[in-house]
């Protein structure tokens, strides 16, 4: 069975290559009835892109894209009894488990042939960040489907220096690897970009990239407010952060000095802003608020006619459905809070990754939240405290900076003024 | 293909049911055990609702369904042409069944291939009683594993698509046969059966249509009619801009019309053709089935599977042609399953494939004589089918064993019955079925007192082979829940009567015949000492008895130089011949069969001629009574 993975940079062609690839093959193989092309992504933000790049291929039909989370679960419960049988059948929610029990499944011929009747092809995205048990699923599945991926060992938060999965890929199949950032032509942010990568100092400013070192959150402000003044006709800015809002207040700071204060200029009357800012709220967060508005941390229980009105209250209408189905399908009258918040977590994940597309025009994100995607402009706010050694904040900052289709500015809280000396710049 | 195994939960009077099922099938039992319950379960997983009432909260075990209660039926299904999963891609795959072994030893689908073990898949069927839109929601899935048991709950339900049941190819003959139109387009089995087999005649069709349209000599312009017609037009012209002028036409004129108005016709030899509807019962009813057997006959030679669900096969159908009936389904089809009240029915299939369908409640397990809790509907409950041939009777004697073959029959009819009887012997079965005939068609029947039903209506006796009393009750309990035993007086009889109580199920009553007396001494008791019955008797068997004492004597010899009636069938049908015409031995015949029917039915109540033996009744749960002349 063929496995090909192709590794490269961001923006250096994965997709497209890999998508020839998947031509070619449904060219020489074209796919019987009732067969069907997979898609696995690691991450939900990712899984409607690929759904979107698979469409678009002539003779590909309808194709399956599922995180590799939900198609173990899925494969776990049909073949539920064999697990059982094996000794590997999960509890819910147990996701490592769940992956474990399916590699363990795929191994059995008669799985792994059922799955193949089906999908011949997977396809796979973000294979770097594919270890331990999400790994020896794919090892599993590639034994009997042809695989096509992409990676790339650089975007790796994860601070392991050798990437797993390159390493089973270039054994068992073939890696290609790609140059080249056709995702930009513009030079500053490839050189930087290419720095980054190599080890080498970062030049601070180029064409569409610049650096910028700055004492204290009011001034970044200020810096971005001008910066946002100017780019936001080209279309979404991203304010990407290193790390998560609630560990720096930096970050905070500047977010919110930009979505309520005006810059002004010192030599003529032109101010900028203020230019709202909003978070893309981490799921905890929605789900936390979420369950404290409805109160349901205050018992351990709940009626379930009383939390249906709640819920029509908030809004909540995939909520709501989710009581009906407890009174009406299971015949609760009233559910354990505990269930509920789990049904809360549940729905906003839903929520997110199946949730509408980029259409906004300024938000802020972490750089795991920011993964995957791309926009035309975006600003990296880098805190004084991080937690990361020199490589992985080289990483972070290569794949922050590489989010950027067309511009990038980097504000550094640098109030010695000595980090521009210093790793991942240097 | 074929069904291995059916599972009922929750539905009607079958709160939890295992059944397996072989190749040709037959399932017996008094009404209300199940049978159709059984059907009316495999037609819901296989498609054919349309021959089941739709779903109401009746149709819930204790008609009172709650939100999370649930209908649940699941269906083995075997007999892939072959084991290989690969070669049944369009089950075996993502989004269809996980395959399944059926282990025949421990008689389950298994997830393990094995060698010997056949490919199968588990079909279900379950519903809900949705108290919003109080609406019966179903749904067809695969299933999967035992322990995730709510379809309605799951996501990852695998629906169950209606293409494969076609490749299925269940079908079912219904008890209500009366419907005369089967042959028709107004039926959808036949339209399908039309479809399959070499499709509409169109042209013939429209050109009919064409000829309805357009009749040779119209309606409207005869004579008789015209006027009226003319009158009508002219009106309608003054109200109506476009003049319309009335046709008066055969149906709607249209191909839908026309095949819905066809009514089946049957001209038999030498008489006018008749609808189907004004022909006898026999014709209507047996319609179907060669309907269903033409469209066996048609898939098998396609190489298509048929399974066939027959219930009551015997319905409409004189004896002799019943079993020919079962013959013909059974060489069409890949498996058929039978539900039937009919000995002569359930005897062409082999004890091995006669299960009686058996209720237990939980209570029963542990203690076996306690009586059943009354309307015991409980969760506990538990529906199986019990094979004749229980695999218990392999070491037993020959005798035995042919009991249960060669009078499979008899014993399959006595199943039947409320209460199933026991006696001695072959010479026993046969007096009491010419006792239940004297008082039936003998002179000046008998007016049955109070509210005990006639022996005939409630006991089936078995035709107990070589005196295995003992042996054939334990056997037949298993298979019934109201067996008894009938035993002489005499001190073999005592013996039987120990014998029961050693038992760990004990029969809950035994009847026993006064002191010493054998069945004969009960025909001489009925015989009485009148002196023309006796005559009659002379006459009749040649011989010159002079008072009864003689005649009690000869029945109790056997047959020989000596002139023994023992097992002397024949003159024992004509003493019967002279019982019935003496209004006296009549009544005392009657007296005897209320006897025991009342030892049977557990009701006593100060009847003259029972006794109940106190010295026994020590035994617990056993009660042993005494015919009292």
């Amino acid at each position: 069975m063929t496995l090909i993975l192709f590794e490269g940079p961001a923006g250096s062609g994965k997709t497209t290559r890999l998508v020839a690839a998947v031509r070619e093959h449904l060219q020489a193989h074209p796919l019987l009835q009732d067969q069907r092309v997979l898609g696995l992504t690691r991450y939900h933000g990712s899984r409607r892109r690929m759904h979107d790049t698979l469409r678009a291929i002539p003779g590909i039909g309808s194709p399956v894209c599922q995180t590799v989370d939900s198609f173990a679960w899925h494969l776990v419960c049909r073949w539920h009894s064999l697990a059982t049988y094996l000794g590997v059948a999960p509890s819910t929610q147990d996701y490592a488990a769940t992956v474990n029990a399916a590699a363990v499944l795929l191994r059995e011929p008669q799985v792994a042939a059922w799955i193949a009747r089906s999908f011949p092809i997977v396809v796979l995205d973000e294979v770097q960040d594919c270890k331990a048990g999400w790994l020896a699923l794919l090892v599993a599945l590639t034994g009997h489907l042809s695989t096509y991926g992409a990676a790339d060992a650089f975007q790796d938060l994860s601070g392991d220096t050798h990437c797993e999965a390159l390493d089973w890929a270039r054994g068992a199949g073939s890696v290609e690897v790609l140059s080249g950032n056709h995702r930009t032509r513009v030079s500053g942010l490839l050189a930087a970009a290419e720095a980054l990568r190599n080890g080498q100092p970062v030049p601070t400013t180029g064409q569409g990239f610049s650096v910028q070192s700055v004492p204290k959150a009011a001034v970044a402000g200020g810096a971005m407010s001008w910066k946002i003044k100017g780019w936001q006709s080209s279309g979404p800015i991203a304010v990407i952060t290193a790390t998560k809002p609630d560990n720096s207040p930096f970050a905070k700071q500047v977010v919110d000095w930009v979505s309520t204060k005006k810059a002004k200029n010192g030599r003529n009357e032109q101010t900028s802003g203020p230019f709202p800012v909003i978070w893309e709220s981490q799921d905890e967060d929605t789900a936390d608020q979420l369950a404290k508005g409805l109160g349901v941390r205050d018992e351990p229980n709940i009626g379930c006619v009383d939390l249906a009105a709640r819920l029509q209250a908030a809004g909540e209408a995939d909520l709501v459905d989710w009581v009906r189905h407890q009174r009406f399908v299971l015949g609760r009258e009233t559910v354990e809070c505990k269930l509920v918040e789990d049904a809360i977590k549940d729905s906003v994940r839903r929520r997110r990754a199946f949730g509408g597309a980029d259409n906004w025009r300024r938000r802020a994100m972490t750089v795991h939240q920011a993964k995957n995607r791309e926009f035309e402009s975006v600003i990296v706010l880098w805190p004084l405290r991080m937690k990361s050694g020199a490589e992985s904040q080289r990483r972070l900052l290569y794949n922050a900076i590489t989010r950027a289709k067309k511009q990038a500015l980097v504000l550094v809280e640098d109030p010695k003024k000595d980090r521009l000396k210093k790793p991942p710049f240097v | 293909m074929r069904v291995l195994a059916l599972e009922i939960d929750g539905f009607r009077g079958i709160p939890h049911g295992r059944f397996i099922l072989s190749k040709q099938q037959a399932f017996i039992g008094p009404n209300g055990g199940g049978k159709s319950t059984l059907v009316d379960a495999l037609n819901l997983v296989f498609g054919r609702q349309k021959l089941v009432r739709t779903l109401t909260e009746h149709d819930f075990t204790r008609s009172a369904p709650k939100a999370a209660d649930r209908i649940r039926i699941v269906a083995t299904l075997g007999g892939f042409q072959s084991n290989d999963p690969d070669r049944h891609a369009n089950w075996f795959r993502h989004g269809r069944a996980v395959p399944k072994w059926w282990d025949s030893e421990n008689q389950q689908a298994v997830p393990i291939e094995n060698q010997g073990r056949e490919l199968c898949v588990q079909i279900g069927f379950a519903a809900r009683f949705d108290r919003e839109d109080l609406e019966v929601k179903t749904v067809r899935y695969f299933h999967d594993d035992d322990t995730r048991i709510d379809p309605f709950d799951e996501d990852n339900i695998a629906r169950f698509p209606d293409r494969l049941l076609q490749e299925i190819g269940y079908f079912a003959l219904p008890t209500k046969r009366t419907w005369a139109a089967t042959i028709s387009f107004a039926s959808d089995l036949f339209r399908k059966a039309v479809a399959t087999l070499g499709g509409i005649p169109a042209d013939a069709i429209l050109e009919q249509v064409n000829n309805l349209r357009n009749p040779a000599s119209p309606l409207e312009e005869q004579t008789e009619l015209r006027p009226l017609v003319e009158g009508i037009n002219q009106r309608l012209a003054q109200l109506l801009p476009d003049s319309p002028r009335l046709q008066l036409r055969v149906t709607g004129t249209d191909s839908e019309a026309f095949l819905t108005s066809l009514v089946p016709h049957y001209a038999q030899d030498g008489q006018e053709s008749l609808p189907a509807g004004r022909h006898g019962t026999g014709l209507i009813s047996l319609q179907t089935l060669a309907l269903l057997l033409e469209i066996g006959k048609a898939r098998k030679e396609r190489g298509q599977s048929f399974i066939l669900a027959l219930e009551e096969p015997e319905l409409h159908v004189p004896p002799g042609l019943q079993r020919r009936l079962i013959g013909d389904a059974a060489s069409i089809a890949d498996q058929i399953i039978t539900t039937t009240h009919s000995p002569r029915v359930a005897a062409f299939f082999e004890s091995a494939m006669i299960q009686v369908l058996h209720r237990t409640t939980a209570a029963a397990a542990v203690s076996p004589s306690e009586p059943p809790t009354p309307g015991g509907q409980e969760g506990g409950e538990q529906v199986e089918g019990r094979t004749l041939i229980p695999s218990s009777l392999i070491d037993a004697p020959n005798a035995l064993i042919q009991l249960f073959t060669e009078t499979r029959v008899q014993v399959v009819e006595s199943l039947m019955y409320r209460r199933v009887l026991v006696p001695e012997g072959r010479t026993d079965f046969e007096w009491l079925r010419l006792l239940v005939d004297v008082v039936e068609t003998g002179v000046q029947p008998v007016r049955q007192s109070g509210t005990i039903p006639p022996f005939s209506a409630v006991v089936g006796v078995v035709p107990t082979r070589s005196s295995h009393v003992t042996k054939t009750f334990e056997h037949l309990s298993f298979l019934h829940p109201r067996v008894s035993c009938l035993v002489d007086g005499d001190a073999q009889g005592d013996n039987y009567v120990t014998d029961l109580t050693k038992l760990d199920a004990r029969p809950r009553v035994v009847f026993q015949w006064p002191k010493d007396w054998q069945m004969e001494d009960v025909v001489h008791w009925v015989l009485g000492d009148d002196g023309d019955v006796l005559m009659n008797v002379n006459q009749r068997l040649g011989r010159d008895f002079a008072d009864p004492s003689n005649f009690l004597a000869a029945l109790r010899e056997k047959v020989g130089a000596n002139g023994g009636l023992k097992e002397h069938y024949f003159a024992h049908e004509e003493i019967a011949g002279c019982l019935k015409h003496s209004q006296p031995c009549v009544q005392r015949a009657a007296t005897v069969l209320e006897a025991i029917t009342r030892v049977l039915l557990e009701a006593p109540d100060d009847f003259p001629h029972l006794s109940r033996e106190t010295e026994r009744t020590g035994t617990v749960g056993m009660a042993v009574f005494r015919f009292k002349p």
